[in-house]
């Protein structure tokens, strides 16, 4: 009981904190076929920004929460004019654009190693303290996490199925050629796209960096974990990877308990690699549409 | 003399630097129907791709209403009311029909989507049965009239049709053509595309027929039809 | 009046006797930059500047051998490393554990990274662009992520504890080439120099031959249009395997080379920092071009040690220089040189234009 109970915690707190990113990274691949390797920097800039607004100004932590989400806006924007204005008509964008992003993301660390220095930074945004179930310590944290992801899932959910611009971004995620036949500017979907995901990340680096210490390189292990959610999930495919985040948190967190922890990423990467083996376009995907 | 809606002049287009359109010229008068005959393969569709502007022009011009519409955006296209009905099955196949409706409407105040979607189910009542469904639950003959009435929602004046009768049966075809007849007779200016010259004889003023990206010939519709030879040589009799 | 399907190509003559011209070029290019790797030694530069050419004929084989596998055949690995690291951990554990000197070990180590590579360009056939670049990177991460989380003791040295692979310290102590028990102690630096320029220069015969071989022109067709290629009868399982087992004889190679010349190797060179600055040589060069990936290492090489000083700002450099080159300038350096070749020197050149007027499409 005490084993299931520990691995249900965990699980669910590490679920928690991928599930937003997960959800970041897979509305960029669906609606514009790119493989954002620059959103772990994306994540670290949301922590790095609650945290420099309430420590250098005096604002409350909501507040430097809610300010990190207008920089992830700005983030969001500029990872588009930076890379995918110039290159989504390009045959080759699928791929080149995981390398533009790669590139973003080793200049922002280390811009933020920089004007932060790498020691780890306590993100004001905390609750430390926890409910206690059985044996096993329920931290708050871990349920906020929780909710806020949910709500940003929501929020997301509805914005995409109940108005004219969310309907435009499943338009030309699906067909970009018949999207743009009625009179669908495609570029400022795909900028409206990057701030969306902008500001879903820097909310997902606020949380994330409440629950590991943070540095520049915070974002590197969710992004992979939020990749290997994603592919499981079959990539653009939203609600499917934010119930993935937590069935891998779970599967994570069981395999540390019963293995180790050093075997935890690995199983999930070697998980990964089954699946993509197995089904080339994710347990839930489709194939993209390929035009010629 | 009607005056001049759609004009090509010496349009070269085509995919990757390889010009699949070599110096094509057309022009479409005001509430005209023009065709665009021939077989498949040699450039209609890339014709009608180039005149939306989803491809760049290689060389040449294309005028709407007297002004270059040359590199100008495809959505901007749109917005000077250029409606492209596009071949096949180039709908929104994760919507629902009546979101594929309203994405028709895009541009068009909202105000109007209403009555706009009151109209394309009149013409198509096996639309409005299936508002709900997702598009690729269709048919091929509901995708065609889900594609059609998509066109109509936007209440653009000049309408590029490419095929729309490809791969149908012939009862739908005639169901669809009797609507596009009715778009003539509403006064909109039409430039399709069809393999089949017979299904269009009766209501385009002028035809090009096309083979390997060049204008072979052109001329009224009725004279293509007694040039025996011609149709045997490039449409196959 | 039909529209060709291919460029027109002008008469097969031209054709050849502009092939020739090519391979007349690239011998010249080839034998110039040997001539001046051969001098280098001779002007004792000193050790660091011996030991940095000798890394960068590492990473030019290295990156030459990946150019053939991202570049030229288009399946966008990020295993390169992996095949690196386990050829020369391989090498070096048989070293280490059996006391095989890396003169044989290097063989079994190339033998495992094929069959590595061979597994890797198996596993990718099946998937598209993006996820070949996610099961490559996968397998690269989890194989440093269990390198690196190896503490349990598998032996003691002493009171020591040391894991079966050395955990996150790496292996070191399983020998080295030997060049410093053939040569004097001044010398032994030479050793590894001639070996790795000797091992450069054999690696870029052999990708040369590749490009230039009905098997580039597959590969070629296969990277450009794969539904056209297939049906075209090109079998893609057999050259994508092909390639892959190429490829990691010869990454697998270096990894021995590496092991040696370093004595110690541990996961670190899995590092994303390692692979980006080994891709930006190939980005910076020019993707499945013939000259690029030593051109490429050229000037990352150098721009590396000019900037050596600038701790963060260097990294940040690469990240910008990688990002200007895939956005703006994709064909690389070779492909601007290319250009300017083409557009502005041939037309103006009498005897190389009468050449390449035929119009030569690779």
């Amino acid at each position: 009981m005490t084993a299931f109970l520990v691995i249900f915690e965990s699980g669910l707190s590490l679920g928690a904190m991928y599930a937003a990113a997960s959800i970041a990274l897979s509305l960029v691949w669906g609606s514009i076929g790119m493989l954002n390797m620059a959103l772990g920097a994306m994540l670290a800039i949301g922590g790095y920004a609650s945290f420099a607004l309430v420590e250098y100004l005096p604002v409350p932590w909501w507040l430097g929460f809610l300010a990190s989400l207008g920089v992830g806006f700005i983030a969001g924007a500029v990872l588009y004019y930076v890379t995918v204005k110039w290159m989504y008509r390009v045959p080759t964008f699928d791929t080149s654009i995981v390398i533009a992003t790669v590139g973003v993301a080793i200049v922002i660390e280390n811009l933020l190693v920089k004007i932060f220095t790498a020691y780890a930074k306590k993100q004001p945004f905390l609750v430390d303290d926890g409910i206690l179930m059985g044996s096993v310590t329920m931290r708050y944290q871990s349920l906020i996490n929780l909710g806020i992801a949910l709500v940003i899932m929501l929020i997301l959910s509805w914005y995409l199925n109940r108005t004219r611009a969310g309907t435009a971004i499943l338009a030309v995620a699906q067909d970009r050629d018949a999207a743009q036949l009625m009179g669908v500017p495609v570029e400022r979907i795909f900028l409206l796209v990057m701030v969306i995901a902008g500001v879903i990340a820097a909310a997902s680096g606020v949380l994330l960096t409440a629950v590991i210490p943070m540095s520049p390189y915070v974002g590197h292990e969710p992004l992979l974990k939020a990749f290997i959610i994603c592919v499981i999930a079959g990539l653009g495919n939203l609600p499917a990877a934010f119930v993935a985040s937590f069935v891998l948190g779970w599967f994570e967190s069981a395999v540390s308990y019963g293995a180790g922890a050093r075997y935890g990423f690995p199983a999930m990467l070697v998980l990964v690699i089954i699946v993509l083996l197995w089904k080339p376009y994710g347990v839930f995907g489709r194939r993209r549409v390929t035009r010629v | 003399m009607a005056t001049t809606r759609l004009e090509v002049d010496g349009l070269t287009a085509g995919y990757h630097g390889q010009p699949v359109l070599r110096d094509l010229s057309l022009h479409v008068n005001d509430g005209g129907a023009v065709g665009i005959i021939g077989p498949n393969g040699h450039g209609k569709t890339t014709l009608l791709r180039a005149i939306s502007s989803l491809i760049p022009i290689m060389g040449g011009d294309i005028r709407l209403d007297g002004a270059s519409i040359k590199g100008v955006r495809a959505d901007r296209v749109v917005q000077q009311g250029v409606v492209h009905i596009p071949q096949g099955d180039l709908i929104f196949t994760e919507l629902t029909v009546l979101k594929n409706l309203t994405m028709g409407a895009y541009l068009a105040p909202k105000s109007e989507i209403g009555s706009r979607l009151k109209g394309v189910f009149e013409i198509f009542p096996r639309l409005e049965e299936r508002q709900g469904q997702m598009a690729s639950t269709l048919s091929g003959g509901e995708r065609r009239m889900l594609a059609l009435g998509r066109g109509l929602m936007s209440a653009g004046r000049i309408m590029l049709i490419d095929e729309p009768s490809l791969g149908l049966a012939p009862i739908v075809v005639d169901q669809i053509y009797d609507v596009i007849r009715d778009l003539k007779a509403e006064g909109r200016t039409i430039l399709i595309v069809e393999e089949n010259i017979s299904r269009i004889v009766d209501f385009a003023d002028y035809v090009y027929l096309v083979d390997h990206g060049e204008f072979v010939w052109e001329g009224e519709p009725d004279e293509l039809m007694r040039h025996e030879k011609i149709l045997e040589t490039y449409l196959g009799g | 009046m039909t529209i060709p399907s291919t460029p027109a190509h002008g008469s097969s003559g031209a054709y050849a006797a502009a092939r020739r011209q090519d391979l007349r070029l690239d011998l010249a290019i080839g034998f110039a930059l040997l001539a001046i790797a051969v001098i280098i030694p001779i002007l004792s530069p000193g050790k660091y500047i011996l030991g940095q050419f000798t890394l960068f004929f590492i990473w030019a084989c290295v990156v030459t051998q990946w150019n053939l596998v991202f570049g030229v055949a288009g399946v966008y690995s990020l295993a390169q490393m992996a095949v690196f690291f386990l050829g020369g951990y391989a090498a070096a554990m048989l070293g280490f554990y059996l006391e095989i000197s890396i003169w044989y070990g290097a063989w079994v180590g190339a033998v495992f990274a094929v069959f590595v590579s061979v597994v890797i360009g198996a596993a990718t056939l099946r998937l598209q662009g993006p996820y070949v670049l996610l099961l490559t990177l996968a397998i690269a991460v989890v194989i440093q992520a269990l390198v690196q989380s190896d503490v349990n003791c598998f032996f003691y040295e002493g009171k020591i504890c040391y894991p079966l692979t050395g955990g996150p310290r790496g292996l070191m102590k399983f020998g080295d080439l030997g060049f410093r028990d053939w040569l004097a102690y001044k010398q032994a630096p030479l050793g590894t120099y001639y070996l790795g320029l000797l091992l450069l220069v054999i690696n870029t015969i052999f990708a040369f031959v590749i490009i230039k071989s009905p098997f580039g022109s597959a590969f070629r067709a296969l990277r450009d249009n794969q539904p056209l290629a297939s049906s075209r009868g090109i079998a893609r399982v057999k050259y994508q395997i092909l390639v892959f087992a190429l490829s990691g004889f010869f990454t697998g190679l270096m990894g021995s080379v590496y092991a040696g010349h370093f004595r110690t190797i541990g996961p670190a060179l899995l590092d994303l920092d390692l692979l980006l600055f080994l891709f930006s040589m190939l980005v910076v060069g020019g993707l499945g071009s013939r000259w690029g990936p030593i051109i490429g290492c050229i000037i990352i090489m150098v721009a590396n040690e000019l900037m050596k000083d600038l701790g963060e700002w260097r990294m940040i450099a690469f990240g910008a220089i990688t990002v200007a080159f895939i956005v703006l300038l994709r064909e690389g350096v070779v492909g601007v040189i290319q250009s300017v070749w083409r557009g502005y020197i041939v037309p103006r050149v009498p005897w190389l234009s009468d050449v390449r007027r035929s119009g030569l499409a690779e």
